[in-house]
């Protein structure tokens, strides 16, 4: 599949980039490039972003359609088609369905992938799990901060 | 003198390592492609060695193969600048991507040393990486510092101190036996012809760098050659095996020496602050939010509307003042107008008089120079508190997500949103912000970008609108428009003015797709009070040296123009309401002024005996924005009772003044940045050219609302108001026309066939085409030249 029809947090391994030497090159500089892992942290119609080793990427969606990635956890997300409830919607009012471009329009039925119900739990459990291990990480770093000054107090 | 270059990947912290190594106030900010130019300081602490030591500070640089042209200016200095040492820094957050540039750098017959920077942060988080490991890995010395916090300076300084004199040989970092043996085989192949760096150029070659083959290309010919013959596997990816291997070693080898503590937060802060500021349908009003509270504080002469509801006047200075509170910048404003206007130029006026000082010198002083000098200063308050307001933008790191956000929007009209941050410096001052389009990949976005420039009003043009806002709009008026809401309202025309000129340049001028927008976003960061210390210094300190040099000099002149005749006599006097005045008509400046007068009739505001005095402003605007406030001035055209002009007419002055050509500094950055003659002569004509036609449609559709009134509404304005319906009426014919061509004929309408020109014809071929669509043609073209040098 293209980068551009993966979902937010979903995890991706990059299977080719279709584009031209020069861009190819300056992706390759920053580690966007075949079998390297990347995870998709924003896409919603627009531009893209991505993590990619330890760094974030803003990627346009035109030049993102480029690159070929397939899902390293496939099973969490499905394929729906997002018109579909407005297509019935639309069927049951004659008077719009009469006019020509809404027709058009309704028959363009895009495809869109989502997690699935399953997944959307378990991305629920991650996190409460996240939000947990940031307190105990909060804590945690009090703890160390205090243990630092008091051994320098001591030291002192 | 030793020196030693600073290098690594953009936005890793090379020019706060420069400031603190050299102690210079170079522009920082928290996103990538800030430094566009080398530069050179010597180290402070002169004392500590024997020798001066010359710090170099390069643009940032993804890997040694550049992409953008301030990339080139990094890898032709590390070629071919002979520096003594190279200190690579290298972002310790984001570990693995800043090694990749490494890996190249120690190819280099240079001896190098590795600066970790932001370790406070690996600290901070719990993070550990081991340093010596690291460096009896790479084999070059490895020093932990914080160029934010200053740690680990000296350390660093020793080091690089202890490697004068010493000579490195480059050490191929390629894991890949195949790959190792072609190097080695080329390498042999280089040093036979006593090639400098042979590992360096032998890689290179392998991964068919257009630069090095262009360089040697009987090497390149033999070992293209070599390659063929002796491998058994398609090297059609060699370049991308290269770029793997590098990875490969950087993440088996490296990177595990980076120890992740169960400390490190699963999601960071930046990312939690994106899902907001980067959202789809929050991101645009968000930036409109922030920006309208920016103009709210810098320059609402009533603060948050609040004497609009009803709050009484809180104005110090002024006893019949408007209701409500003054902004912070316009109470500032308030105080320095009193101190300076009021205070000090009574004194001085009275101080001349008391010693007998000749009336013409007394003239000269008191109204040929300081009063200009001190009209344009009051607005220092104004340009300083914007100009903390763009710093702390900038240093927070929204810069980065700002162009993200604008990129989906400014897509439809031909623009990429990398073109939106130097766009947005613009704000400041537009020189860095025309140097900063160096960052734009594609050649034809830059020059649409430096032709958009003016329309992004910098500092220096604050005082215009708010001197003619507030003192003849708002007066014209019956406070209606205050002062602070027109400066708001040419901010937003200037903004809006970019998008349509932007949108018909690509449409019917510079053709061309948009290139595609790649941009690393850093992470967010509490902006440094250091940096943004220096940038409000940086500031200041032009402004007062403008200020005390150029407009100084200026007025002098204009006050010479203005107060003699041809015959070299004074102007004769005459009486008015305001007393006995010099008749300025009589006056070289007027003749002068009537002469050009003509052209600018049609704007609105060259009308009348007094509209020369306008030109004149206007003109004298080119040697510094900030002299048109201190002609008017000087020119007594500077409040409603006399400025002799109606409200259409302000509004086409200002409209005038924000797009036309920008001082004279902004000209001869953009004759530099551009390259090109042919480049440059289009920019000037598309500055002059818009400038003249959005002001004469202000004036023509503002007319429309002054039928009825007597004397105001004449042939004239009837003339420009036809016009501008005409015109408006032709671009939008224009763009329904193009659009049927594109949907039948498959092809735009070419209005002004204007080829961008590049001294490199093939980098400019490559921007050109730089829509990854065109990705076979230019796959045809691998290897022909070179996309990057120049």
């Amino acid at each position: 599949m293209l980068l551009t029809q993966a979902c937010p947090r979903e995890e991706l391994k990059i299977l080719a980039v279709n584009t031209d030497y020069r861009h190819k090159r300056h992706l390759e500089n920053l580690s966007v490039m075949k079998g390297e892992d990347i995870t998709c942290l924003y896409n919603r119609s627009g531009d893209i972003v991505i993590k990619v080793k330890d760094g974030r990427l803003a990627i346009n969606r035109e030049f993102a359609s480029f690159i070929e990635v397939e899902s390293l956890t496939p099973e969490n997300y499905e394929e729906i088609e997002i018109h579909t409830e407005l297509k019935k919607f639309i069927s049951k009012i004659p008077l719009i369905n009469k006019i020509k471009n809404v027709q058009r329009w309704c028959s363009d039925v895009e495809k869109k992938r989502v997690p699935t119900k399953e997944a959307l739990a378990e991305f629920k459990k991650e996190d409460e799990e996240i939000i947990k291990q940031e307190q105990l990480r909060k804590k945690q770093l009090k703890e160390r901060n205090k243990a630092i000054k008091n051994s320098n107090k001591e030291a002192n | 003198m030793f020196k030693v270059a600073l290098c690594g990947n953009p936005n890793c912290g090379k020019t706060t390592l420069f400031n603190n190594l050299t102690g210079s106030q170079a522009h920082v900010g928290n996103w990538p492609g800030v430094t566009v130019e080398r530069r050179e300081g010597l180290y402070k602490r002169k004392k500590d060695f024997p020798e001066p030591i010359q710090i170099v500070d390069l643009p940032g640089i993804y890997s040694l193969s550049p992409y953008t042209p301030e990339e080139v200016v990094s890898r032709n200095y590390l070629l071919h600048g002979e520096p003594d040492v190279v200190v690579n820094l290298v972002d310790a957050t984001n570990l693995s991507r800043n090694l990749f540039l490494t890996s190249q750098v120690l190819e280099m017959d240079v001896p190098v040393i590795i600066a970790l920077n932001l370790m406070d942060v690996v600290e901070k988080r719990g993070d550990d990486i081991d340093t010596k490991a690291l460096s009896e890995k790479l084999g070059v010395p490895v020093v932990p510092i914080s160029a934010l916090k200053g740690t680990g300076m000296k350390e660093l300084m020793k080091v690089i101190y202890s490697c004068k004199g010493l000579k490195r040989t480059g050490s191929s970092q390629l894991k890949s036996q195949v790959l190792r043996n072609h190097v080695e085989e080329i390498q042999a192949l280089a040093k036979e012809q006593d090639i400098k760096s042979p590992v360096f150029v032998a890689s290179k070659l392998l991964e068919k760098d257009q630069l090095i083959t262009q360089q040697y290309p009987e090497l390149a010919k033999k070992a293209d050659e070599m390659i063929k013959k002796d491998s058994q596997e398609s090297l059609d990816n060699i370049e991308e095996q290269i770029a793997d291997d590098r990875y490969a070693y950087i993440e088996t080898a490296l990177y595990p020496l980076y120890k992740h503590s169960v400390l490190t937060p699963k999601i960071s802060f930046s990312d939690r602050l994106d899902k907001i500021l980067t959202n789809r349908y929050l991101g645009l009003p968000i930036f409109a939010i922030v920006m309208f509270l920016v103009f709210c504080i810098v320059f609402n002469s009533d603060f948050l509307f609040m004497g609009s509801m009803g709050l009484p006047s809180i104005r110090p200075f002024y006893e019949d003042a408007e209701p409500g509170m003054p902004s912070l910048g316009i109470f500032l404003q308030d105080t320095l107008d009193y101190l300076l206007n009021e205070l000090l130029l009574g004194q001085i006026s009275s101080g001349l008089a008391s010693i007998n000082a000749q009336p013409w010198l007394v003239s000269l002083i008191c109204d040929g120079v300081l009063a200009s000098v001190f009209a344009v200063l009051t607005f220092l308050p104004l340009i300083v508190l914007l100009t903390l307001f763009i710093q702390l933008l900038e240093n927070s790191g929204y810069m980065a997500r700002v162009a993200f956000v604008f990129d989906r929007f400014l897509r439809r009209f031909g623009i990429s949103g990398k073109c939106v941050v130097p766009l947005i410096s613009c704000f400041g001052c537009a020189v860095p912000g025309i140097m900063g389009a160096r960052t734009i990949d594609s050649q034809r976005e830059r020059v649409l970008t430096i032709s958009l420039t003016p329309f992004f009003a910098c500092g220096a043009k604050l005082p215009i609108f708010m001197g003619i806002g507030t003192s003849i709009i708002q007066v014209l008026t019956g406070g209606a428009l205050q002062g602070g809401i027109v400066a708001f309202i040419m901010y937003a025309v200037g903004i809006v003015g970019a998008i349509i000129a932007g949108f018909f340049s690509n449409e019917f001028i510079i053709q061309g797709s948009s290139s595609p927008f790649i941009m690393e976003f850093p992470p967010y960061m509490i902006p440094q009070a250091k940096a943004t210390g220096i940038a409000l210094w940086e500031e200041t300190k032009r402004f007062l040296i403008r200020a005390g040099t150029i407009i100084a000099l200026m007025s002098a002149l204009l006050w010479f123009l203005q107060t003699f005749t041809w015959d070299w006599q004074m102007v004769p006097t005459i009486t008015n309401e305001t007393g006995e005045v010099g008749d300025l008509s009589q006056s070289i400046l007027a003749s002068l002024g009537a002469f050009v007068q003509p052209i600018f009739y049609p704007l609105g505001f060259a009308h009348g005996v007094d509209g020369w005095k306008y030109v004149v402003s206007a003109f004298t605007g080119l040697v510094a924005k900030e002299q048109v406030v201190g002609t008017m001035e000087a020119l007594n055209i500077y409040s409603a009772s006399t400025a002799g002009i109606n409200i259409p007419g302000a509004f086409s002055f200002l409209v005038f003044n924000l797009f036309t050509l920008p001082c004279v500094a902004a000209i001869s950055a953009a004759k530099a940045e551009l390259k090109s003659k042919k480049n440059f002569r289009f920019v000037l004509f598309f500055w002059i050219l818009t400038s003249y036609i959005l002001s004469l449609v202000t004036y023509g559709l503002g007319s429309f609302s002054l039928i009825g009134i007597p004397g105001q509404y004449g042939t004239l304005e009837l003339v420009d108001g036809i016009i501008s319906l005409v015109f408006i009426a032709l671009l939008l014919g224009l763009v329904v026309v193009n659009y049927y061509f594109v949907k039948y004929k498959k092809r735009p309408i070419h209005l002004i066939p204007f080829k961008v020109e590049d001294k490199n014809s093939e980098f400019l071929e490559n921007s050109l085409n730089s829509s990854p669509l065109n990705s076979v043609s230019n796959a045809k073209k691998r290897g022909k030249g070179c996309d990057c040098c120049h």
